[in-house]
């Protein structure tokens, strides 16, 4: 594709079928991602952030959903691929971070596992080397003593810790897209700050291109370089961050920008 | 703290009652005790004595090595019945609680059927099928305890797989053989544990039962069910008869409704 698109999405439609009348969520949604940038996504609640993110990472169900238009990658349709083919590009070009870190891990079992996963399903490596990858991914993401948090269970990090053992699951395989929906919700403000950082940095090292979903405007000022703004399934703006949030065009996105709480965010998370 | 507390006191009294009951089964194979089924006519209902702990039966034979000898079989039996039953449930379970649709209306509505009859009178109809004896009593029990299984495996799967942790390996390339065997199997065995053990309950009761009724293990050899009905006939002249074997099963029982206690919240 040229000037170094990676996923183009056009005239996304998702209707749920699992009731008698079908309900649309997302109408007409169109999404373009370069190499190495961070798009926004911004919106209330169920206004079909995470359904779009979801379709694009391939999880929604095939059965009780209709999906129309495309999501093209790497010269595919996502959506009309085989099950087999769209598993070899999830988790290897495509990756995808939760909101709640917690529940995003088994429970039952070790870190180490958990990261190791994509190069056991991926990777013809041994052991030792995927050892290394793990090793070099856990201290990428700056966990304190990578050793001992491999052999830890879930419920024995603290929310931060888990949110980047799920960047670390998520970025072992050197994705080309990674879509975050709103990883940094679950979490308090400083490791809040921390965690963005790490992805600005992930984003800077590897040219990975980042979709990051928020209802945090602010982060998102300060993080994207282009904003999407979703209402009740439709984009209502889209366009570059600073003309979106210094001149927005429609009446919601001004709403949206109205209740950003008035402390100036954006110098704490661009004072590096 | 109490209430874990008192977890901790169920969990140690089931390991003790069944680590005895081991050792008794364990001693019945090693010690050179009577053969359980060698008759001696002078021994007829020979009272408990240092001699004969346990005392003798109708045919003069040692209550004690068949009390031995028919725990053996019966925890054998209940061993392979719940090793059926949950083998078959989580294969089961698994298929209809994770995939749903057609695959799980058509198991289920399977399993409702074979639910719907007490797994007593459904080993029975197996019994007839197969024939009585040992292994048809495994399989018959077995089968009848595969729905149960079946249906806590399905509701934990069910539960499973619209988690978060499901969704993230479903991302990162996982099969779906992958995401139920590695995934979320593991996740079901605290669940599951508590069950095997109800059932193994369930079990040795069932065996006890249908060998009660004449059609577990087939005499001469010995099972605790087959003992108590035959000391029915005796129940004034020797009670140590019934006493014995009843014991035996009250302990087995005992041991492993303490355990699973102690498991459960």
């Amino acid at each position: 594709m040229e000037n170094g698109v990676l996923l183009e999405v056009t005239d996304l439609n998702i209707e749920f079928h699992d009731h008698i009348i079908p309900e649309t969520v997302v109408y007409d949604f169109d999404l373009t991602l370069r190499e190495g940038e961070i798009v926004g996504l911004v919106g209330e609640s169920g206004s079909g952030k995470s359904m779009s993110a979801l379709a694009i990472a391939g999880l929604l169900s095939r059965k009780d959903m209709k999906k129309r238009g495309q999501i093209y990658y790497d010269g595919k349709d996502l959506l009309s691929i085989s099950r087999n083919e769209l598993r070899s590009i999830q988790g290897n070009d495509i990756s995808m971070i939760f909101q709640e870190p917690l529940t995003s891990l088994n429970p039952v079992k070790k870190i180490y596992d958990q990261v190791e996963e994509p190069l056991r399903i991926h990777t013809e490596l041994d052991k030792e080397q995927r050892y290394e990858k793990v090793l070099k991914i856990l201290k990428e993401v700056e966990l304190d003593d990578p050793e001992h948090v491999m052999k830890q269970y879930p419920h024995e990090l603290s929310g931060g810790m888990r949110q980047r053992v799920m960047i670390a699951t998520a970025m072992i395989m050197e994705p080309k897209i990674l879509i975050a929906d709103e990883p940094t919700t679950a979490l308090d403000v400083t490791i809040q700050s921390q965690i963005v950082k790490l992805l600005k940095k992930l984003n800077a090292q590897r040219k990975t291109a980042i979709l990051f979903i928020s209802h945090d405007l602010s982060l998102v000022n300060s993080l994207c370089e282009r904003v999407l703004v979703m209402k009740d399934g439709y984009i209502v703006e889209s366009g570059p961050t600073k003309q979106v949030f210094n001149d927005p065009k429609e009446e919601y996105t001004k709403k949206l920008i109205a209740a950003i709480p008035k402390i100036d965010m954006t110098k704490v998370y661009r004072n590096e | 703290m109490k209430t874990s507390k008192k977890k901790n006191i169920n969990f140690i009294l089931g390991i003790s009652v069944i680590s005895v009951m081991a050792l008794f089964i364990l001693c019945g194979k090693i010690l050179p005790l009577r053969d359980p089924n060698a008759i001696d006519a002078s021994l007829k209902f020979a009272s408990p004595s240092l001699k004969h702990p346990f005392g003798c039966d109708n045919f003069g034979r040692e209550i004690l090595s068949r009390v031995m000898e028919g725990s053996f079989s019966t925890f054998l039996i209940a061993l392979g019945t719940v090793f059926i039953g949950t083998f078959f449930g989580i294969i089961i379970g698994a298929l209809t609680g994770y995939f749903g649709g057609v695959v799980d209306e058509v198991l289920m509505r399977i399993n409702d059927a074979i639910f719907a009859f007490p797994s007593i009178l459904l080993a029975l109809l197996f019994i007839s099928l197969l024939g009585p004896g040992t292994y048809q009593v495994v399989i018959a029990l077995g089968i009848a305890f595969i729905p149960s299984f079946a249906r806590i495996v399905r509701g934990e799967f069910l539960k499973n797989r619209n988690m978060d942790y499901v969704k993230c390996a479903k991302l990162l390339g996982a099969s779906d053989l992958r995401i139920m065997v590695i995934h979320i199997l593991p996740n079901t065995l605290k669940v599951l544990l508590n069950s095997v053990l109800i059932g193994f309950n369930n079990a040795v009761l069932a065996e006890a039962s249908m060998s009660f009724l004449g059609i577990g293990v087939q005499p001469p050899d010995p099972s605790l069910g087959r003992m108590l009905s035959e000391a029915q006939a005796y129940l004034f002249k020797a009670p140590n008869y019934a006493l014995f074997p009843g014991l035996a099963i009250i302990l087995m029982v005992l041991g492993f409704g303490l355990l699973s206690d102690s498991f459960e919240k």
